[in-house]
């Protein structure tokens, strides 16, 4: 027995001393790691400068297929169209965030990544997507090879894009009051492609989208007041209450839509000011944000700016 | 005893040392590393650019000149606007795009910025047309699968479509930047004008091989007396600018295997495309006509045939013009209803139960500008020898047909003449009583189309006693 003691004793020893050393190497390198390798052009260059170096953003323009979604058929941006727009995301989103909420603001909850592709993405059921933000830590912009710098149309697309996209990162990192999904929850519905402008006004949203659901209409009224500007807001509501008080038959709307559309608003006001300490309309001769935002938009129309 | 051993046993195999055994003598990054700088040398040795041809999943094959540079940027002309207008003049003016290689599954080369190539694969349909959502079902990013000959296969990562890239002669490329792509193309359908029917005949076997601008198509008859098809994407390299030849080579993006045969290319040799099989060369010749039978009747692959007078010119025989249609066109026309289409259609007739061929007239009242089309059903037999015998006619009832069937007499009488005993004392053609029926018996078969820019299938029904006398149309399911 003692005998074996010492067999299991030289055993563990010889077992110990035929450990060898693991030769780890951290340096060892490693193919791809470190990110991609091009030789940066002047667009790259711009990027850097207007995003990476002061608001650590990444704008991905190149393509890579890892940032989509991989069973839909899309196209990269037109070089062209990439600082163009990218400018204009600066001007209409970002600075009159910084002028209202600090310079830090952006660089604290901004998205840090924007990535850009050419086509619209086409959903089974006919629609499509232009905008896309995932998780407040990247938005996806498409459809911008339609880009021209004069169509304000499409330019108010893309920032109705950039503005709802933010708003849900807002939403996500401070969630807005639940009375908000009180206000109009009958009307929310996964077909609202089935429903029209009109109908959705009608039961007291600010557009079709904001049917889907409760965040979709939260983000929507912030973008699209903020992008069409408070006048187009009132007309909406004038409209809304006109629809209401014409009906053909006196019950045949359940609530004054204007009604709705005013406490959303409400919510929308006083979220902004108490969470973010920022003015959505102007106030005490302040501009907020909506006046900040069309006269940016303005000046992008009017070239104001330098390229 | 016999536990402890087994636990020392055990305690020895856990120290032995687990040896990396690599396969490869360098690490696979290293290997990544070093294939990825292979191909972009070779990507940017090629001093006069590159040909690429890409075969969509919907249109086959489009063909690129593209210029690499180290700094990652591509210059291309492509050959888009053979095919589209309103996209710019793509085989002249250069689309650039950045480019890189990076490692994902495997190397791959990237366009990573819209141009040309990206077109194709545009899923928004007003650009280039293809299917929304989907475009043409293209690819502009590209895994490297082999090198050979000097060229690069290459495959779609998203949509697998094969491409093939080809480093340029000094020739092809001052071909290429003068706009070559487009007219090589244009080309091409002088030879298609030319060619109806490019058939080569293996054995006792006819196979149709026509190579379009864009896909080559095969089709037999197989043993089972089934009409086989296949498609395949195909590309016509610059012989027909660099060499002056009638046409250009066509390079097929995979072999084609075709009733135990296989089929890699087509060569032209001067006169005629060759293709080569195991060894042997076949030359191809045109045939006028589909090299297989036409299966036209009730059931078969074509039961209808359409014809316009005005469109079909030359195809359709001087006999019937001038002996049926021109006078029936205008004695029609002085009663200012003009011919616009006649038919003859394969029907069942609900009152027999038996299969009878419908033709149909169409014309147009000039002064409502209403169309009334004025149909006949003729009972047939199938004679041993496949012809057709026509043995009756009537009428489908309408006023309208029994006023005007004496103006046009000659189009229904060509099926089966009839005389009537009382045609002018009858109020309608229930109370006709024929006096003669005179049937007429007809083979079935291709006609040649000699009308320029006319397409589609082109078949017949040829009198049998007069086979100058026949009528031509479009064949259709």
């Amino acid at each position: 027995m003692k005998k074996l003691k010492y067999l299991i004793c030289l055993a563990l020893l010889w077992t110990v001393w035929g450990c060898s050393e693991e030769k780890f190497t951290p340096d060892q390198y490693l193919h791809g790691l470190g990110g991609e390798d091009y030789t940066p052009n002047e667009i790259d260059e711009w990027i850097l400068k207007n995003f990476t170096i002061p608001y650590n953003m990444e704008v991905k323009y190149r393509w890579d297929q890892s940032e989509l979604d991989l069973n839909k058929t899309l196209v990269p941006v037109k070089e062209d169209v990439v600082i163009p727009v990218m400018q204009i995301v600066k001007h209409v989103w970002i600075e009159p965030y910084e002028v209202l909420a600090g310079e830090d603001f952006i660089r604290l909850y901004s998205p840090k990544k924007y990535v850009l592709v050419g086509s619209p993405m086409y959903n089974s059921d006919g629609t499509i997507v232009v905008g896309q933000a995932e998780g407040g830590r990247k938005i996806t912009l498409f459809r911008l090879n339609r880009f021209t710098p004069t169509d304000k149309e499409l330019i108010q697309e893309i920032m109705k894009t950039v503005h709802h996209e933010f708003a849900h990162t807002l939403h996500q990192t401070i969630m807005y009051p639940e009375e908000f999904k009180q206000i109009t929850p009958a009307g929310y519905t996964s077909s609202w492609n089935n429903v029209d402008e009109e109908e959705a006004l009608v039961l007291g949203f600010v557009s079709r989208y904001a049917c889907s659901e409760a965040d979709e209409d939260f983000a929507e009224m912030i973008s699209r007041i903020a992008v069409y500007g408070r006048d187009w807001w009132e007309q909406r509501i004038a409209k809304a209450h006109e629809m209401y008080v014409n009906a053909a038959s006196p019950g045949q709307y359940a609530y004054d839509p204007a009604e709705a559309m005013r406490q959303k608003e409400t919510i929308v006001i006083n979220y902004l000011k108490n969470i973010w300490g920022i003015e959505f309309y102007d106030h005490d001769g302040e501009k907020g944000l909506v006046t900040m935002v069309q006269e940016a938009l303005d000046r992008v129309l009017n070239e104001e700016y330098e390229s | 005893m016999k536990k402890y051993i087994f636990i020392i046993l055990s305690v020895l195999l856990l120290g032995c040392d687990k040896m990396e055994d690599n396969v490869f003598s360098e690490n696979p990054d290293d290997r990544l590393q070093k294939t990825e700088e292979e191909y972009r040398q070779t990507i940017l040795a090629a001093p006069n650019g590159w040909f690429l041809a890409i075969n969509t999943k919907k249109e086959g094959a489009y063909r690129f000149w593209m210029s690499f540079t180290e700094e990652g940027k591509v210059a291309m002309l492509a050959d888009m606007d053979a095919t589209y207008s309103g996209i710019g003049e793509t085989s002249l003016v250069p689309s650039g795009s950045t480019w890189q290689l990076k490692a994902l599954l495997a190397p791959s080369l990237i366009f990573e910025t819209y141009s040309y190539l990206h077109l194709l694969a545009d899923p928004d349909n007003n650009i280039i047309g293809g299917t929304k959502g989907e475009g043409l079902g293209s690819d502009f990013e590209f895994r490297i699968v082999s090198e050979d000959n000097g060229g690069l296969n290459l495959k779609g990562n998203f949509n697998n479509c094969l491409a093939r890239m080809d480093p340029a002669t000094p020739e092809q490329a001052v071909k290429a930047s003068e706009g070559g792509l487009k007219t090589v193309l244009e080309k091409h359908a002088d030879y298609l004008e030319a060619v109806r029917f490019p058939t080569i005949e293996v054995g006792e076997t006819k196979y149709l091989v026509k190579p379009n601008t864009r896909k080559t198509d095969f089709a037999y008859i197989d043993k089972e007396n089934n009409l086989v098809e296949k498609t395949v994407g195909s590309y016509l390299d610059f012989n027909s600018l660099t060499q002056e030849a009638f046409a250009s080579d066509v390079h097929f993006f995979e072999p084609v295997e075709l009733d135990g045969m296989t089929f890699k290319g087509l060569k032209w040799n001067g006169e005629a495309y060759q293709v080569e099989i195991e060894g042997k060369t076949y030359e191809i010749f045109d045939n006028k006509v589909p090299p297989y039978p036409l299966h036209f009747g009730y059931n078969q692959t074509f039961s209808q045939l359409y014809v316009n007078a005005n469109t079909m010119q030359g195809t359709l025989s001087d006999s019937f013009m001038n002996e049926l249609y021109t006078p029936a066109y205008n004695r029609l026309g002085e009663r200012s209803r003009y011919i616009q289409e006649m038919y003859c259609k394969f029907v069942m007739d609900a009152l027999s139960g038996k299969p009878v061929m419908e033709f149909g007239v169409t014309y147009e009242n000039k002064s409502n500008g209403k169309t009334f089309t004025a149909k006949w059903h003729y009972p047939y037999d199938v004679n041993e020898d496949g012809t057709l015998t026509f043995t009756d006619r009537e009428q489908t009832g309408s006023t309208n047909e029994f006023i005007y069937e004496e103006y046009i007499y000659e189009l229904p009488d060509l099926f089966c003449g009839l005389e009537y005993s009382n045609y002018g004392d009858a109020d309608n053609w229930s109370q006709v009583v024929k006096s003669k029926i005179i049937p007429h018996t007809f083979k079935v078969d291709w006609a040649e189309n000699k009308t320029p820019g006319l397409s589609g299938n082109i078949g017949g029904l040829f009198r049998v006693e007069r086979e100058e006398l026949f009528i031509a149309g479009q064949l259709k399911q």
